[in-house]
């Protein structure tokens, strides 16, 4: 399993949790890393089972990125339902931003590097 | 002020580790190879040739495609030709062994035998596309039916690496089309055996996650409880 990627993850979703879990901070780390212990295993996972397979020429990188993105938005969406004691909607709007930036932002990390 | 200042230390935190990002470098490689027959016209046979590769880092194994061409076979003719050619550019820059095969073909004819099987040696084709095989050997079979026409069959490959001979795999037609076979090459790099130290953290960290969540419910209930 790839740490490295967890862990920037962690850090990428923790800038968002920062402005938008009104909760202190240190709880705000116990949830990021907690929603992303159970997440990022999985998605790595998929990743290197189906998509560094032969389905790497027919299905391509976008498509299959883009849906696993959407089922950790929904995952998480759950998970910050349940841990912020909050409404779905602002669940899901957490979920949508800290994976929209983690996920744009270690593209970008990943191209520049 | 405190939330920015740790924002700060986060986005530098996150361009700094370019050693935990990357990839690590492979540490064992291992190729294989499948044919499998994508059409037949008569006379003709294509074959489609993909060469997997499949490296292993302390953590993942990676499968990807690393080379793929398309065979094409001329059989049934005065002239049995052997054409390699990428899937990108069918006609350019093709790998024809038509003249080697030529001069073994006359040998043929002039030797009066009616039946003989000789090898042919695409290693040029091969050579340097195929990762670490220096060589890779078609045999061919080639069969005078009548005058001056010559049935032709791939029938085996050899794999030579670093000149050395690894492994002579068969190469079975089935039904007039090359049968499909993976050609695991297993003695090129041997499988690890086991799980990857890496492979427990898939289970493990969800494992803590979940409990995690679990002890946080029950103890809201007892909060609740008590109150």
């Amino acid at each position: 399993m790839n740490i490295g990627t967890l862990l920037l993850t962690i850090l990428l979703e923790f800038a968002v949790y920062l402005f938008a879990v009104k909760r202190p901070i240190l709880q705000s780390v116990g949830f990021v890393i907690i929603v992303n212990l159970i997440t990022q295993p999985l998605v790595q996972m998929l990743f290197y089972e189906f998509y560094y397979s032969t389905y790497y020429e027919t299905i391509g990188f976008f498509p299959f990125f883009f849906f696993i993105e959407l089922l950790v938005i929904i995952a998480e969406m759950f998970l910050l339902w349940f841990l912020l004691k909050t409404d779905n909607k602002t669940a899901l709007k957490i979920s949508l931003l800290a994976n929209i930036f983690s996920a744009g932002a270690g593209l970008l990390i990943y191209e520049v590097l | 002020m405190s939330r920015f200042l740790l924002l700060f230390l986060l986005i530098s935190g996150t361009l700094l580790p370019d050693v935990i990002i990357r990839p690590r470098e492979p540490e064992e490689k291992r190729y294989f190879l499948d044919f499998s027959a994508v059409d037949s016209f008569p006379g003709k046979i294509f074959l489609l040739s993909n060469l997997y590769r499949e490296y292993y880092t302390s953590e993942d194994q990676i499968t990807n495609l690393f080379d793929q061409r398309y065979i094409q076979i001329k059989i049934n003719s005065s002239t049995p030709v052997i054409y390699v050619f990428n899937t990108d550019s069918l006609y350019d820059g093709f790998v024809t062994t038509g003249d080697e095969l030529s001069d073994v073909l006359t040998k043929l004819k002039n030797s009066d035998i009616s039946y003989r099987k000789t090898e042919l040696n695409l290693s040029k084709v091969f050579r340097k596309k195929y990762g670490s095989f220096d060589e890779v050997y078609f045999t061919v079979s080639i069969t005078l039916v009548k005058d001056s026409i010559f049935l032709t069959e791939i029938t085996s490959v050899k794999i030579y690496e670093d000149s050395e001979f690894i492994k002579e795999i068969p190469f079975k037609p089935e039904a007039g089309l090359f049968r499909a076979e993976n050609l695991l090459m297993s003695d090129v790099a041997p499988e690890p055996e086991g799980l990857f130290v890496g492979d427990i953290f898939y289970f493990l960290f969800p494992l803590a996650g979940v409990i995690a969540v679990l002890i946080i419910f029950f103890r809201r209930k007892s909060t609740e409880k008590k109150q």
